[in-house]
């Protein structure tokens, strides 16, 4: 039935576009995007491609969204149709399909009043407490089905209230959330232009009430808990935060703390007593959480410096007790780690640990002229009992020579607690040293070439921390990644690389290699590439995913209107 | 302005802890089920899989609960890859070709422990596979149901030969609609090998309830297309244990049975059991 709704009404919204657009309003217009990935999926057992659906019988799968915006007379309508076909985003063992209006929403603003029916994207504060959000390449969307509304107290002022259910693909989650912050801004002070400090104080507030059904089926899971470890259930969690950004001249401070009331959650780690006196890992507990953020900016000139401090305990929040991996969270809670983007240098990521964490992180940014900058950045994150799980020490140089070419180097060292990330009982803390390079030449203005390389060295020992080898770890060894990049601006780009275990601890000699062709005409663009990736394990929330090894053929769609 | 926010914050504080209070839902201890209906859970799990020993704990919590009425599988997959492989020091390899048919008919999961509880899709489930948090309630809401078949299985070794002989007997309960099938399998409990538990290697884990082989096809022989109420079906079955080589120990050895719905488009369990094949 609420299929059949939104069907309807999504050919309504359609009906008035197609309306508006034909009486040529002058105020009226109308924008949208497609995104469309299709995958070839061609086995390669050596490096685990197969025995999935896809690999087996399906062959082929993917999934697009295309995305329909219209304006007209104070309206705002949005409209998305989602298509799945044998895509193994959801669940990258298996297959999904499925097709449906993904996301729609009607918003009006009514004097100072901003309604917001349907889909809800928003979020409170940094989005550390709540933020609904879609992640196309994880497959998170977790938006809001329900109603926002948003008053202007004044020009500084805003008050907002919502509450909707969480969707879950194209049905919902049955838990219902309530919410509402409240935020403005001040200034004063001197300065030539009248604004020498600046504050943006806001408060927040969110309820989540689960259901009878989720919480029958707790309470049947709790009653098989001995005595020792039971627990009791509440239907209501609350969540409050308050945050600030203080601007003094060239200093920018951001605050944020953030509690949730005593909810029960699944603590993978936590042990458990069974009835045959045996113990194992992993049971309910209920708690209260907290979480504090603080990040300190300074720019000036060429130089920008910030340092982050996080601390966070038993504040994994996510829309049902039995949601899992990147399903049903109902925050967003980045790494603090930089986020690299070169492959070799991306691969061990500092995941969030929601249930405790101590994190600090520094960046900095110089840039001495305008050819030369330098960049660093250092993360320290421990444990609430301060044993490490993550170091990193990055910096990179880079000098630019106008028009002719550009060359970037520096040097990435890690230590990366797999245990703990990746719940990998065998495994111990990579440590890693990854130099890298990366170089743009310019034949013409049309014309470039863009090189990247980088080496991963691994049980480098350089921390100190695991000397001996007692928990020192190599996982597959050393990597060499490279990669060419041929631009003929402004359509033509082709590509290759290749990831090489030199040095393999698990695997057969292997490469890894990927090469394609992108074209891109005007808001257009097309890639197509082969891609050969290696597989991975990601444990979270007392479950552990497989990213499966991937090789085959992917074409991306991307258009912009 | 300030007024305005003044009168208004402790408005909305007010708003939300004025409804704090809640009647907290009551946890009441485990009853006897009052049904005849059995259950088979039918576990994924690996040896290299850091959450797979919660599997197990769950499922011998359950059996303490609820005794012989439980019919545990556990299963090792191919398709689970890494999680699932033994490891270099592992003694045995787990992974059996009809848990990978079986897993792969029943639906993949996101991740390991999975299990389904008399294949049944419950109301508000996506799968049939489901986390072991999400089982004991599946396992209490079967085991009070009445059992649509019965299931006589009896199960005869000859130690010489290590020929193991069953005979099954299906008696329906009630009018049966549609084709049923039978599946028959042989479990192994008190194997000793490698196990990871969290960010614990164990030498010496006991693995319990694994599947070594299917007798019946791996996804099931065909019963009747239909039964009428009384009607029995019945049907011997025989296989030769291989070798004992550390494993294939008879008198660890449990034969189950279970018989399954194939109509509807659905793959319900209605009734099962289990017997050991040899006590010495």
């Amino acid at each position: 039935m609420r299929t059949l709704l939104f069907k309807y009404t999504a050919l309504l919204l359609l009906m008035i576009a197609a309306h508006q657009m034909m009486s040529q309003d002058a105020m009226s217009y109308i924008s949208g995007s497609l995104e469309a990935n299709g995958n070839a999926f061609i086995r390669d057992e050596r490096i685990g491609a197969a025995n999935t659906p896809q690999y087996d019988h399906q062959l082929y799968g993917g999934e697009a969204w295309f995305d329909l915006r219209y304006t007209n007379y104070g309206f705002n309508v949005g409209l998305r149709f989602d298509v799945f076909n044998n895509s193994n985003l959801l669940n990258p063992l298996d297959s999904y399909t499925g097709e449906g209006i993904g996301m729609w929403y009607i918003n009006k603003t009514i004097g100072k009043l901003d309604v917001t029916a349907g889909y809800i994207y928003d979020q409170i504060g940094s989005g550390m407490m709540f933020r609904t959000y879609e992640v196309r390449p994880l497959l998170i969307d977790n938006a809001l089905i329900g109603l926002r509304l948003e008053y202007e107290l004044s020009k500084d002022w805003r008050i907002k209230a919502f509450t909707g259910r969480q969707k879950q693909q194209f049905e919902v989650y049955r838990p219902v959330v309530v919410g509402g912050s409240l935020e403005g801004y001040f200034s004063g002070g001197g300065g030539e232009d009248g604004r020498f400090w600046s504050l943006s104080p806001g408060i927040g507030m969110i309820n989540r009430t689960l259901d009878d059904a989720t919480v029958n089926e707790l309470v049947s899971d709790l009653r098989t808990y001995t005595p020792v470890d039971s627990v009791g259930v509440n239907y209501n969690t609350y969540a409050f935060n308050a945050f600030n950004t203080l601007s003094v001249g060239s200093f920018t401070w951001y605050a944020e703390a953030a509690y949730k009331s005593q909810e029960i959650f699944f603590d993978p780690f936590a042990e458990k007593t069974n009835w045959d006196g045996s113990t194992s890992s992993g049971k309910y507990r209920s708690e209260d959480g907290f979480l504090l953020y603080s990040s300190l900016s300074y720019a000036y000139q060429g130089l920008g410096l910030t340092f982050d401090y996080r601390r966070m305990s038993n504040f994994e929040f996510r829309i049902s007790p039995f949601s899992q991996q990147l399903q049903g969270l109902m925050s967003f809670i980045p790494p603090m780690a930089r986020q690299n983007t070169f492959r070799l240098n991306a691969r061990y990521n500092a995941v969030p640990q929601f249930l405790g964490e101590n994190a600090f992180q520094l960046d900095i940014n110089y840039s001495i002229n305008r050819k030369w900058n330098l960049s660093f950045n250092g993360s320290i994150i421990n444990d609430l009992e301060n044993n490490p799980l993550y170091r990193e020490v990055y910096a990179d140089v880079s000098f630019k020579k106008a028009r002719k070419y550009t060359l970037m180097g520096g040097m990435q060292m890690q230590l990366y607690n797999q245990q703990v990330y990746e719940l990998k009982g065998d495994a111990g803390s990579v440590q890693t040293i990854t130099p890298f390079l990366d170089f743009l030449y310019k034949f013409s203005r049309k014309n470039s070439l863009r090189l990247e390389t980088q080496y991963m060295y691994t049980g480098s020992n350089w921390t100190g921390e695991a000397k001996g080898g007692g928990d020192l770890y190599r996982e597959f060894g050393d990597w060499v990644f490279l990669q060419a990049e041929f631009s003929m601006a402004p359509h033509w780009m082709i590509f290759a690389s290749d990831m090489y275990n030199v040095i393999p601890e698990k695997t057969e000699d292997i490469h890894y290699y990927s090469f394609g062709v992108a074209y891109t005409k005007a808001a257009n663009r097309f890639t197509l590439s082969w891609v050969k990736q290696v597989e991975g394990v990601v444990c979270t929330g007392g479950v552990c995913r497989l990213e499966p090894a991937f090789n085959g053929v992917r074409l991306n769609v991307n258009a912009n209107f | 302005m300030r007024k305005k926010i003044i009168f208004i914050a402790p408005l909305i504080a007010l708003f939300w802890m004025t409804s704090c209070d809640e009647i907290p839902p009551d946890i009441p201890p485990i009853q006897p089920p009052t049904g005849s209906k059995n259950v088979v859970i039918e576990e994924f799990s690996g040896v290299q899989c850091p959450n797979c020993p919660v599997g197990d704990a769950q499922i011998g919590n359950l059996k303490a609960l609820y005794g012989d009425r439980v019919v545990a599988v556990t299963m090792h997959a191919f398709v689970t890859g890494v999680l699932s492989a033994p490891m270099s020091d592992s003694r045995y390899d787990f992974r059996t070709d009809a848990a990978e048919a079986i897993i792969k008919n029943l639906g993949l999961p996101t991740g390991i422990p999975a299990a389904s509880v008399n294949r049944k899709l419950f109301e508000g489930q996506p799968a049939l596979l489901s986390a072991p948090n999400q089982w004991a309630a599946k396992v209490e809401e079967e085991l009070e149901k009445e059992a649509l078949v019965g299931i006589n299985l009896q199960a005869n070794y000859d130690p010489a030969s290590r020929l193991v002989t069953m005979d099954v007997r299906v008696i329906a309960n009630d009018d049966i609609s549609g084709p049923t099938r039978l599946h028959m399998g042989l479990i192994e409990d008190g194997m000793i090998d490698k196990q990871i538990d969290g960010v614990t290697k164990i030498e010496a884990y006991e693995h319990n309830h694994i599947l070594r082989d299917y007798i019946t096809n791996n996804l099931g022989d065909n019963i009747l297309p239909e039964m009428d109420l009384g009607e029995t079906w019945e049907r011997r079955y025989t296989y030769t244990l291989p070798e004992e080589d550390g494993w294939w120990v008879a008198e660890n050895i449990t034969v189950f049975g279970f018989v399954s719905q194939n109509f509807d488009d659905k793959k319900d369990v209605l009734q099962a059991t289990k017997t050991k094949i040899y006590q010495p």
